[in-house]
């Protein structure tokens, strides 16, 4: 079950707002592309991924065309891989942060003409057939964005730690912006054209979830969440948010506040 | 003696704090708010004592130490933003550099 969200500056509790949506049905193995028959992106932040990154395309290569990597300022051969796999790579020459990654990608499918556009880690964590979940949601709700959540989604071997931390996100997220979700830290999203032109990215670092989130709840674009699973590796554990990195993404938002 | 060049530094601190209004409103206010006041204080050493007393923060002397550590942090605070608005400004270059060099598939079409 997915829960539907009409953003906005905190607008009052609304029966349409709040209600329960069906989740829709997957569809089946073919292209994203043509089942929507319009043009789907997929950007993928990418530093120093090179133990994973060519197997995380291979495996959305027959589902998805069009691929956009941007690559961080790696240090390693993930850019060398990526162009290998015959996708889109952006570089950016120094490294910014995932924020301005996504940021860059976003905007080069833009300008490629993306009608949908989907975030999507490149450590492996995503599986490609909820990226179809994403899209059959943003078309049977008519969302302007659809956030993944793993806590709708399938039972996962999520670390219990990490499910207290992202538990405590999520309340964090609900508490600042009033958004009912469920999941504030997924890095799978799906972006309308529409809701990818309105998107003003400042945060460069991991505090541009929250930051995507707040946006969200300021402005009139129709929010859903839908149920995703996550797969956790030891690669992508040892590269996820700690702790102490909650800290810096608190401060990050914070101080971003404070200037212009 | 010494008034005259502490006064006149704690001005240009002041000045240098209103400038920067329109990058930071909080250290443009703060800023030469502190300072003003440090300048009193440093005009009416009399003051700082009383208002020590006051605020119970013990000597005029200790007063004075607390106000300048102050507009030290709102000095760094400054520096701080400015810095985050210059990788902003960076993020901005990078990303075009990052369209206008991004490589495609070489057939134009992905695997």
């Amino acid at each position: 079950m997915k829960h539907d969200k009409i953003c906005g500056p905190r607008p009052p509790a609304s029966p349409v707002a709040r209600k329960p949506i069906r989740a829709g049905r997957l569809p089946g193995p073919r292209s994203a592309q043509s089942a929507a028959g319009t043009s789907v992106w997929i950007v993928i932040p990418s530093f120093n991924e090179g133990p994973v990154i060519d197997r995380t395309l291979a495996s959305l290569g027959p589902w998805l065309p069009n691929i956009a990597v941007v690559d961080d300022g790696s240090s390693d051969e993930t850019p060398r891989l990526a162009e290998a796999a015959g996708v889109h790579v952006l570089r950016h020459p120094v490294n910014l942060g995932q924020g301005a990654a996504l940021g860059t990608g976003i905007r080069y499918a833009l300008l490629q003409g993306a009608d949908f556009i989907v975030t999507f880690d490149a450590d492996g964590q995503h599986r490609p057939e909820d990226i179809l979940m994403l899209l059959a949601t943003a078309r049977q709700q008519q969302a302007d964005v659809v956030l993944g959540s793993r806590f709708l989604g399938a039972p996962d071997n999520m670390p219990r730690s990490r499910r207290w931390l992202l538990r405590t996100a999520a309340a964090y997220t609900r508490f600042s912006t009033g958004l009912e979700l469920t999941d504030a830290h997924n890095g799978l999203r799906l972006f309308t054209r529409k809701a990818a032109q309105q998107m003003r990215l400042r945060q460069n670092r991991m505090a541009h979830a929250s930051e995507i989130v707040e946006w969200l709840a300021s402005s009139d674009l129709r929010v859903v969440e839908a149920p995703v699973s996550i797969v956790y590796t030891d690669y992508s554990l040892g590269k996820g948010q700690s702790l102490f990195s909650s800290f810096n993404i608190l401060w990050d938002l914070w101080s971003s506040k404070l200037y212009q | 003696m010494i008034k005259l060049p502490l006064v006149a530094l704690l001005l240009c601190c002041a000045l240098y704090g209103w400038r920067q209004r329109a990058l930071s409103p909080l250290v443009g206010f703060l800023t030469p708010l502190t300072c003003l006041i440090g300048s009193a204080l440093v005009i009416k050493p009399e003051w700082s004592s009383a208002a020590a007393k006051m605020l119970g923060v013990g000597r005029g002397v200790d007063l004075i130490l607390y106000i300048w550590t102050a507009i030290s942090i709102l000095i760094l605070a400054n520096i701080h933003f400015r810095l985050r608005a210059q990788h902003g400004m960076i993020t901005l270059l990078a990303r075009e550099i990052a369209i206008l060099e991004a490589r495609g598939p070489p057939n134009g079409d992905q695997a």
